[in-house]
């Protein structure tokens, strides 16, 4: 039941992180260009992973903590349904390349980065991971 | 992403939060039976992702910009519950970067389950629109 409550708690602050993200953005950027989920998006995945790294690499996370920050917090603040909601706006907007190639760039960002951070631990931690 | 939000209220943040604690804990629970079943394939989260895109597609007819208006801040409120905050924090892209890159069944399962998580959310998201 506590863990319930440390996701939902999580999730809350995650989804409100990323509105707080997105409206600051849209003043500073380009609104037409969805930088804003791009930028949370990865800076997300970095999380998560650290998180990740942490667990398997230097020291387990109990399971409150990963249920509050990577469960809560990191999963929610990030999104794939607001890429969809981008791809798809792209095409209302007569853009759709743009939403495909943005589609792709925020995938294959997302698993380079990630794949970054796991080989540089591996590297570091020496740790019999398989990753 | 959502431009049309730049002129909310402050208790869409209440919202947002209780949106994002919905829909965390639901993913939450989805992806319980892989830990219970120690089951390799992250099938709650794909499940995850294909609702909640499903469902951002049934709901994106009524927030795409030519038919919000600040007339309609109600609807605003009941979109940024929905969207940003439920369907927000139900799909997540950090645990699916994270699950593309560590997922270790063999050597193909990984693009496997990052083409099929694509293509559902995809197909879900047009369903979701046509509906």
């Amino acid at each position: 039941m506590s863990l319930i409550f440390l996701v939902a708690l999580g999730g809350g602050i995650g989804a409100c992180l990323r509105l707080l993200i997105d409206i600051i953005a849209i003043s500073i950027f380009n609104p037409s260009l969805p930088w804003a989920l791009l930028f949370i998006n990865l800076t997300g995945v970095i999380a998560f992973t650290l998180f990740n790294i942490r667990h398997n690499f230097i020291q387990p996370l109990k399971d409150k903590s990963k249920a509050f920050w990577q469960t809560g917090i990191i999963a929610s603040y990030t999104t794939i349904s607001g890429i969809n909601f981008e791809v798809y706006k792209s095409y209302y907007e007569n853009n759709f390349y743009i939403g495909i190639i943005y589609l792709f760039m925020t995938i294959s960002l997302g698993i380079i980065i990630s794949v970054i951070l796991y080989r540089y631990a591996r590297y570091n931690y020496k740790n019999p991971s398989t990753i | 992403m959502f431009n049309n939000f730049i002129d909310f209220p402050l208790y869409t943040f209440a919202l947002v939060f209780a949106g994002g604690a919905l829909g965390a804990v639901i993913r939450f629970l989805l992806s319980l039976p892989n830990y219970k079943l120690n089951s390799l394939f992250p099938l709650g989260t794909l499940i995850a992702n294909g609702i909640g895109c499903f469902i951002i597609g049934i709901l994106s007819k009524s927030s795409l910009p030519d038919t919000i208006t600040t007339q309609t801040i109600g609807a605003h409120a009941l979109l940024a519950f929905l969207i940003i905050g439920f369907c927000g924090a139900l799909t997540t892209f950090s645990s699916f970067i994270d699950q593309v890159v560590t997922l270790n069944i063999n050597k193909y399962t990984s693009y496997i389950y990052c083409f099929i998580t694509l293509i559902t959310c995809s197909i879900l998201f047009l369903l979701g629109r046509i509906i």
